[in-house]
This record gives C-alpha cells, sequence and structure tokens, in this order.
C-alpha cells in the first residue's frame, strides 16, 4: 500500500492541491517510482484516496504515455524520435540500442534491466538526439556517450552524465 | 433557482425569426424552427463537449464556423445552417468520422436507428479513405452490456451521462487519439448500476444490451408505451416485441416522468412477465393438490364456496389483500368487490408495508394524501433533505431528480440516511450531500428531533407560525427542551453543532422538498417521524411555501394508488376517511348500494383474525404475506386454517401453495389500465404482449367471480372503471404530462395546529430506544436492492445476471472484527432461529449494521420479530439483531 | 511554417517529405483526440503520409493531403488543429516536387509490379 510507505509524502501532495483530483498525476507518479509502473492496485488505492472510481484514474493514467501501465526493465530507455532529434541523429540511437541490447521499441531486454521506447519530443530539442532514462535526461548523444551511459547504469545504477530535465535556460554543460 | 422571470433572444435561424429563452443553445433554437443540426456528442442531457465538431454552423460577424452545441443564442444572432460552406463542413467531419468506422450495418443492432447512417445517407458520404482501419480486439464487457469499439465515434455521450447525470463513473476513456476505447477498469468487466443509460445514450452501435443482440431490426417490432412495475416512481417505458416476445425496453429521450432515465429494473428487468414458471391455467385443490381446470370449474368452484360461507358466517368472515403492483382498476374494482360483493372492509394493500405511514401524516398534518410537490419541484429545489430513502436503490429515478438538482443546479443537499459514505460501483447519493447523517434506521427519529431542537433553540421558527399558532410552536417547544443534546448525541453520533448547521441550511433554503423513503416507512415509529418531519417544515415556514413540501417515496409501483383507490381497509376511494358521511353517499349514489360501516381489519389484523378461526375465506391478489412476512406472525398456520384461499398470481408463491384456488393473472405487459406514481401522477398502462398462456388481468377475474356469484360487477373494459372511477373521485387521472399537485389545506394545517397535534405529540418527541449491541451482534436490516424489486424481479433472468442471489453486506471494520473475507460463509443467529449466507464486505454500509437483500430473504425471515404501529398498523418488520458467526 | 512556431534549419538536401512525417507523427501523437476532425484528420495524414513516404503513394493523395488539412482547419476545439497541418500544407507548397518524385517512383515501381499480372488479361 502506497498510503503506509509514503504517508507523508501523499499528504504533502495532496495539501498542495485545493481541488483533491489534481493530485492525479503526482500521486500516479509516486506509484510508477515505487513499482516502475502503475499497477491496478495502485490505480485503486489512488482512487481510494482522491475519491474517484478506479475508471477514473484508468482514463488518466491510460491517456498520459509517460506513465507505463505495464512492468518495464529497471531502466527505460525513452529515445526522442521528433523531428528535431531525428535530424540530428535519433534513429542512429535507436539503430544503437538494437545492436548493444538486442531491443527494438516496446521491448524489454531479457535480463529485465532495459526497454526502450521511442518517444516524442521531450523539449529538449537545442541538445538532440537526446533520451530519458526513468526521471534523468541524457542528451548531445554521441555513440561514447551513449556506451557509457549504458555501462554506468548497468554498474552503478546510475550516470554522471545526466543532465536533467531543465526549464530554460539552461544550465552550464555537466561536467565530465 | 426559480425560473419564473425568463428573458428572452430574438435571433434567426437560416432566415426564420424565433425568439428563445436566454441561455438556449443554437442547436435547441434550430430544432425549435424545425432545424436538425447533425450532431454526435450533443446530447439535451449533458454539458455541452463540443467534440464530434458535427454541428457547425455560420453565425453572422463570426469568423470561423461554430459549433452550434456550444454556441449560446444571443440577441440578433444571423445563423446559418444551409449554406455551402455548412454543408462542406458536415461532409468533411462525417468523413473523418467515418474514416475508421467499419461497414459493419447489416451486423450491427443499432441498424435502423443509428445517427451515423442516418446522416451518412443524408450527406451520400463516400469515403476517400483507403487506409487500414483501426480494430480493437473483441473484449468481455458485461454480462448485460457488450461494446463494440470498432464502431465507437468518440463522442463520450456513454461517460458523460454515466458521470453527470448517474454519478456512477464507470466509464472512461482509455487510451488516446484513434486507439481510445470505452472501456471501465483493466480488463475487470463492466461493474455498475446497469442503468443502460449508456445504451441508450449512444449514438451509433458501440454500446449495446446482451438481452437483445443480433436478434431483431427496429422496424421489425412492435412498440407499446407503458409504465415499469418496478417501484413507485412511474417510468415511462417503450415495450419492444415481436411475434409476442419481449425483445427489449428503453424510453425515448425525454419521455414520461423519467424523462427518458430508466434504472437498471426498468431497462433489464422485463423478462420477469415471460418467465416459464408463469402459472398458465387455473389451478384447483383437490385431494390436497392443485390441479389444473378451467376457468369455468374454477371460478364456479370460488363462487359456490364465498356464498356458501357468506351465508354461514356472514361478510366479515372475509378478508382481501391485494398488491399495489395491480391497475387502479383493479384496485378500485377490488375494494368495490370486498365491499359491495362481499360486504366487508377486511381489505388491505401492499401500501400497508409502509406507504401509508406517509400518507397517513400528510393526511393529518397538510390535509391531501398526495405530495404537494413534483419532481421538478425536487429538481428546482435549493435545499432537499433526504431521510432514510437509499433513494439510488429504492427509487432510482427520483435519485436522478435529487442528483439533477445538486449537480446541475447547485442545491443543498443534506441526508440522514443508513449509508456510509463511500465510493463504490453504484452511486452513493451522500457523496453529493452538504452534510449527512449516517444513523442507524432506529435512530432516524432522533435525528429529526435533533433538527427540531435545533430549529427551536435557534430560533428558526417562522414568525408567522408563531403568531398563528402559539400553542403549537409552545407545546413543540418544551418537547424538544425535554431532550438533552447528550442524549441526542449519544442516540446518533451527532453533535449539537452539526445539527444547528444542517437546521441552519435548512431554514435558510427558499424552495425546500424534504424526501422520506422506504428505509424510513418501514422502520418502527416511522409515522411519528413523518408527523415530525411535517412539524419540521412548518415551524421552519416551508410546509406552504411555494416549491417546498413533504414528499414520502412509495416502494411499489402503484401503492399510491392502492391509498387512492380505498384499496386500505380504513380508507374509500379518494383516500377518504371511511366514515366520512359525504364520501359514503356519494359512492353509495354510484354503486347504487350501501357500503358497510364496520371497521375492516388490516393486513396483520385479517391474518390474526384468520389464525382465531373469525376470518374463513381470503382472498390474495399479488400478494404473498406468506413470503414476505417473519414465520413469528404465523400467516402459514393462519392461512391454513382457511375454508376458502382464492389467489390471484403470476407465480406459485409460498402463498399461491396454500390456496384452493389459484387463478393465474395477466402481468403489467398485459393488460391496460393505470398506474398513479410516488407524485401522485396518473399514467396510462398498455399491453404490450396478449395475456400468457390462460390467464387473465385482475379486474376481469374479480368481475367473473362476481358474475358467477351472482352479484355481477361487469366492465366490458379497463376504461369503464377509470370511468366509474372519476364518478367517485370527480377529475381522477388527468393522463397529462405532469401531475398537478394538491395545495397543502388550510383548514387541515389550522386544525393540525389548534388540535391534531396535541393527540400523540408528547408520544412522539420522545427519543426511540437506544440501540443495544451486545458484543459480537449485528443490527441486521432488510435491504431494498438496486436490482431487484419484490420478488418478481427474481424471474428476470437480465437482473438475475447482476444479481443472482442475497449476500449479507458489511462494513469492513465490523468484517474485520468478525474475521469475514468477501466470499466467506456466516451464521447468523437469534433467540428466534439461524441462517447462514454468504458474507460481501460492503464498504457503504454503517458500522454495527449488516444488510440482507430482502428479495432473497426468505430464509432469513424466521430471524425476525414484528411490530404493529399502533397508529397506522404498519408491520415494521426489517431489523433484528443478530450474533454474527464466520462457518465453513 | 512548419507547425508551432519554432524555428528549425535544416541541411540543404534534407528529405522534406520525411521531415514532414516526421512532424506530423509528432502532432498525430499530440492530439488528444478530443475532437474527430484532428484525431481522425492526424491519423489519416500520418497513414497517408507514411505511404508516400514509403513509396506507395499515388498522385490522387496529393489532393486528398490537401483536403484533409483544409478541412481539419478551423474545425477544432483548439489552435492544435490548425498547427498540425502546417508541416504537411507548407511543404506541399514549397517542396511539392519532392513527394511528386516519391508517387512517380512507387508508379514506376508499381508498374514493373503489375506487368506481369496485366499481361494475362
Ligand atoms: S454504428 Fe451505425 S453506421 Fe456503424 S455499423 Fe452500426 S448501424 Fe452502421
Ligand atoms: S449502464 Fe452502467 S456504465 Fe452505463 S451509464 Fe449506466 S451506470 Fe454507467
Ligand atoms: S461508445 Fe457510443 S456514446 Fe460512447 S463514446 Fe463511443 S460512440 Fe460515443
Ligand atoms: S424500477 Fe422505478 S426507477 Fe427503475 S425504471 Fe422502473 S419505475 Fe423507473
Ligand atoms: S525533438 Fe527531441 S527533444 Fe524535441
Ligand atoms: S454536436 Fe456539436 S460538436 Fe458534437
Amino acid at each position: 500500500m502506497l498510503k503506509e510507505k509514503y504517508k507523508d509524502e501523499i499528504d504533502s501532495i495532496l495539501s498542495r492541491y485545493p481541488v483533491k483530483r489534481s493530485a492525479l498525476i503526482p500521486l500516479l507518479y509516486l506509484a510508477q517510482r515505487d513499482e516502475g509502473f502503475v499497477s491496478e492496485a495502485a490505480m485503486k488505492e489512488i482512487a481510494g484516496l482522491l475519491r474517484l472510481t478506479p475508471p477514473q484514474v484508468y482514463e488518466t493514467a491510460t491517456f498520459y504515455t509517460m506513465l507505463n501501465l505495464k512492468r518495464v526493465g529497471k531502466f527505460h530507455l525513452q529515445v526522442c524520435k521528433s523531428l528535431m532529434c531525428a535530424l540530428a541523429g535519433s534513429d542512429t540511437v535507436i539503430g544503437w540500442v538494437k545492436t548493444k541490447l538486442g531491443i527494438g521499441p516496446g521491448e524489454t531486454t531479457a535480463d529485465g534491466l532495459f526497454t526502450l521506447s521511442a518517444v516524442e519530443c521531450l523539449a529538449a530539442c537545442g541538445t538532440a538526439p537526446m533520451m530519458q532514462v526513468n526521471e534523468d535526461y541524457y542528451e548531445r548523444l554521441t555513440e561514447e556517450r551513449f556506451d557509457r551511459v549504458l555501462a554506468d547504469l548497468k554498474r552503478d545504477g546510475t550516470c554522471q552524465l545526466k543532465t536533467g530535465p531543465f526549464m530554460w535556460p539552461l544550465p552550464a554543460p555537466p561536467a565530465r | 433557482m426559480a425560473t419564473t422571470t425568463t428573458e428572452t433572444v430574438r435571433l434567426t435561424i437560416d432566415g426564420i425569426p424565433i425568439s428563445v429563452p436566454k441561455g438556449t443553445l443554437v442547436i435547441e433554437a434550430a430544432r425549435r424552427v424545425g432545424v436538425m443540426v447533425p450532431h454526435f456528442c450533443y446530447h439535451p442531457k449533458l454539458k455541452p463537449d463540443a467534440n464530434c465538431r458535427m454541428c457547425l454552423v455560420e453565425v453572422e460577424k463570426m469568423p470561423k464556423l461554430q459549433t452550434s452545441c456550444s454556441t449560446l443564442a444571443t440577441e440578433g444572432m444571423a445563423v446559418r445552417t444551409a449554406t455551402t460552406v455548412v454543408h462542406d463542413a458536415h461532409k468533411s467531419v462525417l468523413e473523418f468520422i467515418l474514416a475508421n468506422h467499419p461497414l459493419d450495418c447489416p451486423v450491427c443492432d443499432q441498424g435502423g436507428k443509428c445517427d451515423l447512417q442516418d446522416f451518412s445517407h443524408e450527406y451520400t458520404a463516400t469515403s476517400r479513405f483507403i487506409e487500414t482501419k483501426r480494430i480493437f480486439q473483441k473484449e468481455y464487457f458485461s454480462p448485460l452490456i457488450e461494446t463494440q469499439m470498432n464502431r465507437c465515434v468518440q463522442c463520450l455521450r456513454c461517460v458523460r451521462y454515466c458521470d453527470e447525470v448517474m454519478d456512477v463513473k464507470a466509464l472512461a476513456p482509455v487510451g488516446r487519439g484513434t486507439m481510445t476505447e470505452i472501456k471501465s477498469f483493466g480488463a475487470h468487466p463492466l461493474d455498475c448500476e446497469f442503468c443502460g443509460g449508456c445504451v441508450q445514450i449512444c449514438p451509433v452501435g458501440a454500446i449495446t444490451s446482451r438481452l437483445s443482440m443480433y436478434e431483431y431490426r427496429p422496424w421489425m417490432l412492435k412498440r407499446a408505451d407503458t409504465v415499469c412495475t418496478f417501484c413507485g416512481d412511474g417510468c415511462q417505458i417503450t415495450v419492444q416485441t415481436k411475434d409476442q416476445e419481449l425483445i427489449e425496453v428503453n424510453s425515448a429521450q425525454g419521455a414520461g416522468r423519467n424523462s427518458g432515465d430508466l434504472c437498471a429494473r426498468g431497462f433489464f428487468g422485463f423478462h420477469a412477465a415471460s418467465h416459464p414458471s408463469r402459472v398458465t391455467h387455473p389451478l384447483i385443490r383437490r385431494n390436497g393438490v392443485l390441479v389444473e381446470a378451467t376457468w369455468e370449474e374454477a371460478l364456479e368452484f370460488v363462487a359456490e364456496q364465498t356464498n356458501r360461507l357468506k351465508l354461514a358466517h356472514g361478510p366479515h368472515a372475509f378478508g382481501g389483500l391485494i398488491t399495489g403492483r395491480c391497475t387502479n382498476e383493479e384496485l378500485y374494482l377490488f375494494q368495490k368487490f370486498m365491499r359491495l360483493t362481499i360486504g366487508t372492509n377486511n381489505l388491505d394493500s401492499s401500501a400497508r408495508y409502509g406507504h401509508v405511514n406517509g400518507v397517513q401524516a400528510m393526511r393529518m398534518v397538510q390535509g391531501t394524501h398526495r405530495w404537494t410537490v413534483t419532481f421538478e419541484d425536487i429538481v428546482q429545489a435549493d435545499v432537499l433533505l433526504l431521510v432514510g430513502t437509499n433513494i439510488t436503490e429504492a427509487n432510482p429515478i427520483t435519485g436522478l431528480k435529487v442528483k439533477e438538482a445538486v449537480k446541475k443546479h447547485g442545491a443543498t443537499l443534506l441526508t440522514i440516511e443508513a449509508i456510509q459514505a463511500a465510493v463504490g460501483t453504484i452511486s452513493n447519493i451522500s457523496n453529493l450531500s452538504e452534510q449527512h447523517f449516517c444513523v442507524a434506521p432506529s435512530q432516524f427519529g432522533a435525528a429529526v428531533l435533533g433538527l427540531l431542537k435545533a430549529v427551536v433553540e435557534s430560533n428558526y421558527v417562522d414568525s408567522a407560525i408563531s403568531q398563528r399558532a402559539s400553542d403549537y410552536v409552545l407545546a413543540v417547544s418544551q418537547a424538544v427542551q425535554q431532550l438533552t443534546w447528550n442524549d441526542l448525541a449519544l442516540d446518533t453520533g451527532i453533535s449539537r453543532e452539526s445539527f444547528v448547521q444542517m437546521a441552519a441550511a435548512l431554514t435558510g433554503g427558499r424552495r425546500v422538498v424534504a424526501l422520506a423513503g422506504q428505509t424510513l416507512l418501514r422502520s418502527q415509529g416511522s409515522y411519528g417521524i413523518c408527523l415530525n418531519l411535517l412539524d419540521l417544515l412548518l415551524l421552519t415556514g416551508k410546509l406552504t411555501a411555494q416549491g417546498c413540501g413533504f414528499a414520502p417515496l412509495a416502494e411499489e409501483n402503484n401503492d399510491q394508488g392502492a391509498v387512492e383507490m380505498g384499496a386500505v381497509a380504513a380508507l374509500l376511494p379518494g383516500a377518504l376517511d371511511l366514515t366520512d358521511q359525504d364520501a359514503r353517499t356519494q359512492i353509495a349514489r354510484v354503486w347504487k348500494e350501501d357500503l358497510p360501516l364496520a371497521a375492516g381489519a388490516t393486513l396483520i389484523e385479517m391474518i390474526d383474525r384468520a389464525q382465531a378461526g373469525i376470518i374463513k375465506g381470503l382472498f390474495v391478489i399479488g400478494e404473498n404475506p406468506v413470503g414476505s412476512l417473519p414465520p413469528q406472525i404465523g400467516a402459514k398456520e393462519a392461512l391454513g386454517k382457511l375454508d376458502l384461499l382464492v389467489c390471484q398470481e403470476l407465480f406459485l408463491t409460498e402463498t399461491a401453495e396454500l390456496a384452493h384456488v389459484v387463478l393465474p393473472a395477466a402481468s403489467a405487459m398485459e393488460k391496460a389500465g393505470t398506474f398513479t406514481n410516488t407524485e401522485g401522477h396518473v399514467q396510462a398502462v398498455r399491453p404490450a404482449i396478449d395475456p400468457v398462456g390462460d390467464s387473465r388481468p385482475d379486474w376481469e377475474i374479480l368481475s367473473a367471480i362476481s358474475v358467477f356469484m351472482g352479484a355481477p360487477l361487469e366492465y366490458s373494459e379497463a376504461k369503464e372503471i377509470l370511468k366509474e372511477i372519476r364518478a367517485v373521485i370527480p377529475g381522477y387521472g388527468s393522463l397529462g404530462p405532469s401531475p398537478i399537485p394538491p395545495a397543502v389545506d388550510r383548514v387541515a394545517v389550522d386544525r393540525y395546529v389548534n388540535e391534531g397535534y396535541r393527540q400523540d405529540l408528547t408520544t412522539r418527541y420522545t427519543l426511540p430506544a437506544r440501540a443495544m449491541r451486545p458484543e459480537g451482534t449485528v443490527q441486521l436490516g432488510l435491504v431494498q436492492s438496486l436490482f431487484h424489486s419484490g420478488k418478481l424481479s427474481t424471474h428476470s433472468k437480465g437482473l438475475l445476471q447482476i444479481e443472482p442471489s442475497g449476500f449479507l453486506q458489511m462494513n469492513p471494520v465490523d468484517a474485520a472484527r468478525f474475521g469475514l473475507e468477501t466470499g466467506d460463509r456466516v451464521r447468523l443467529s437469534n433467540g428466534r432461529g439461524e441462517f447462514t449466507t454468504t458474507a460481501k464486505v460492503f464498504d457503504r454500509v454503517p458500522e454495527g449494521l449488516a444488510w440482507f437483500p430482502d428479495h432473497f430473504a426468505q430464509a432469513a425471515l424466521r430471524l425476525f420479530d414484528c411490530a404493529v404501529d399502533p397508529d397506522t398498523k404498519v408491520p415494521y418488520c426489517r431489523t433484528a439483531s443478530v450474533s454474527v458467526m464466520k462457518t465453513t | 511554417m512548419l507547425g508551432s512556431g519554432g524555428v528549425t534549419v535544416m541541411e540543404e538536401g534534407t528529405d522534406m517529405v520525411w521531415a514532414a512525417l516526421r512532424l506530423m507523427e509528432f502532432f498525430y501523437h499530440e492530439s488528444c483526440g478530443k475532437c474527430s476532425p484532428c484525431r481522425e484528420g492526424s491519423s489519416w495524414l500520418v497513414q497517408t503520409m507514411r505511404r508516400i513516404v514509403a513509396k506507395r503513394g499515388q498522385m490522387e493523395d496529393l489532393e486528398t493531403l490537401v483536403h484533409l488539412c483544409k478541412n481539419i482547419e478551423g474545425r477544432t476545439v483548439c489552435a492544435f488543429g490548425d498547427a498540425s497541418v502546417a508541416p504537411i500544407m507548407s511543404t506541399l507548397k514549397h517542396w511539392r516536387p519532392e513527394y511528386v518524385a516519391l508517387i512517380q517512383a512507387a508508379e514506376a515501381a508499381n508498374l514493373i509490379k503489375l506487368e506481369p499480372a496485366a499481361a494475362r488479361h
């Protein structure tokens, strides 16, 4: 149950919105952070917290593609495929994933570590090509940087190259 | 909320000038001049969503085309719906909508009544779409409702209806873009109120009823507009049949008092009439068993025995019971038969189970036997008080009126209900309440007294009544002073502040309607509580004000008619006192004979007299005392002693099984007549099919018996009886589109505040016994389910698919206390007996109570006892204290 | 103008039909799906564009594209619909020959494919 595990955080989320229902997306994110995806049990619990019906929660959860309704790999690689990234080579990035991890969009590696999704613009066009892994951004991808991200993720569960997401203005380029 | 001064605006539609009330949508203004703008997502019941873009029109001085379904008509507006630009827009939007639409018409249940089909013909739509159409995997949706998402045009009418009108919120658009589909929750089948509203409101064949799948085309069906028999709301239904087979029921948008909305019983319950176990031939008991007989034999037998018994023991050796499911004509003829042909006032109807409490209270205080308000007044009320209504389940359509008042018009809802606020698969009225008091039925009286005390102590008493009836106000004030807030809090769990707050809301309302429902009307002390509720309205000045009133809800479809037809012991047709000399004279003039004066026996009294051997013959029409009353009352033994028990029935009930003669009666689907709904509105009942087997309408059977007895009450059709009713009750049954409610009778009110209240004020201003709840016990209550009505609905295959049997419903806290989970077997017991059933955890049930649906309660009845109201003789047998034990 | 007001600089020689498709795919994905012209229109446009890019287009498609775009414009609930047709409208206006070339390639391929079958008649 989320309520027991994240009592304070849930209370703080709920306190932020005068209309209870507005807390829906933050709570769905919380659920996704907990399990890596939004489970039916979580949706039911959130419905109860917000006095909504489960179908009302389901509606929102299925509308936003950032919410996963199925289990995904430990690292969810979301490569932007929109025009700006595409011009800068996002198809190539997807190609790297295929050759290096053996998965295409929508697939998960056998060890359950990586899932690839091709997604639309993540608002980091200026630093294309880019991908989002779970909640972190990796921008200005080159094959070398990409390899390092994969290696670091496998080894440390995170990678120094992560950058954001940021709101404009862009902060100074991260130290390498 | 009152719409007395309606401003109007003038505009032109295709050059035709029209003036409409301010706030009218362009699409509605167009409809008024006969211009039908094509539309999918618009529906008069729903807030505009403007998503389909089908209804585009040109509005002068607006650069872009406008959606007429979301544009308000304004002064001087010039709208054009027939230009090439508009036509092209319609055609192109239709092309988009058809892009992903399958060519399913030949196998689609909507074929012949499909908006999309119609518009496509109109625009001779052709599509340039040569891409791949989306395809959804067919998924099981629910036992009664089926979806075909390939056909969905994503207008969201279904979703919006389920939320805005029903407040159920069981449907969701799932996914996004063209791949959006209407679902409930994940892969789980739909679990909801099954009102059928989404089926009715879907403009295409994307949501359909499974009860009539692939069976027919609309033009092959015969239609009959009639009235539903499953509750007192009196919804108009259209029954569609093919070759004497019941195919489908729906209700046209805007039709009847229900305005086209229905509940599960009305929409899916219609098969009860065609159940294979209907009694189709007369049966006579020979050598202890019921055997088939001809009508002649049966009628002759009944007539001979009746005449014989009457000769030997006199007319008061007879009694009669009739169900409030019968038509007015039948109820009238029944009491005439009992009073005239037999010569006794020993007669009663199912209104005795509770409805007479509300009626007698109204007669006492305001001098009417009907509501002084209508459904419209509920919708337009600014404050609504619900007491023990369980409205969603008992009177679902009145419930919709309440929801409309709150959700659409912002009315303040105050509820005193034995319901815990919780979001569930069916709507919960207390979720809409401004203030909700969750109290056990045994404490409804205390809650109402709390309100009265708050009104008096906060000086909310209307000055007019204080002046006009100072003694009365003083008496009430003194009576409530005897009550302490502490006791009230202990009884109800409600604080003084909350009572004062609710009393303030009530007093502050301009249009206040108080509804009292089945849970209250069937609880002990209900008559007194109804009087107290009327006191509450009277004291706050809400009884006689425009749009205000008291509205007790009828349980059975014609309980109100039963009272008005005089089918209860103490009342004559017109709901007048048996001793009312003017009424007696008037009736005697029509009947050409005097009617008996001796007070008649009511339901329980008749059973007692049968037990005592005083009553020897009983006519029972559609009632089942043996099956519905606790065995403690001894109905079975008493009826077993009768020399003659005649049952007119659809099914071989527990009572009919004891009968000497069973006469097969036609159901409401098979006869003509009128029903009077809970508001007092008289509506036409029309046959949809011929009587099943040899069955005959109850009025025909009564008439035939009288003929065989040699004292004929002859009528050639039901209409002739109505004519006679009108001679007795002038103007009865105007059959207009809406009722004209009576006004509060000032003379009666004066009589009450000067004299009437003295009779019992002190008794009814006493707190009811505090609910004792020994460890290990709960208060078991028999409740009405949304999916059933009496026992009749348990013959309906559709409703049985939703609710096939009874469960013990219990609050999660109590369930945990007894170590119970949904599906566990549980044994209930008390000094009277025991009963084993299955548990279901249900957060709607208040702590300390447990519910069992009345409709399946046969075996549970042995746990109950019965108390009879000293004033109204209503038997209260719906609660019992029981020990709970988990078993295997 | 390719859509929502942003400026994108592309290398000379970029395949503009492909670029328009990418943008259209973005708009199709982002369309909330509430109103039918935008929802159905963007899906239809994407499918047709994919065919053209995959060299399975036909000349009539170009006319259909223009019609569809015009039928979306000004008929949707919000301005998203209007914006979503810009990539196709403007590339068709400025780089029509690129579309035509792709379709001609498709027709040529089709002719070759169809010939044996046609010969049998
Ligand atoms: S929904 Fe209407 S247009 Fe579509 S297949 Fe059914 S009948 Fe035909
Ligand atoms: S049948 Fe169920 S889903 Fe459909 S409108 Fe009624 S409650 Fe909602
Ligand atoms: S199922 Fe019917 S009512 Fe519901 S969105 Fe689809 S077309 Fe509209
Ligand atoms: S049971 Fe009552 S509310 Fe339901 S359809 Fe029948 S009359 Fe209407
Ligand atoms: S196009 Fe990839 S982040 Fe915007
Ligand atoms: S009916 Fe007006 S937009 Fe759908």
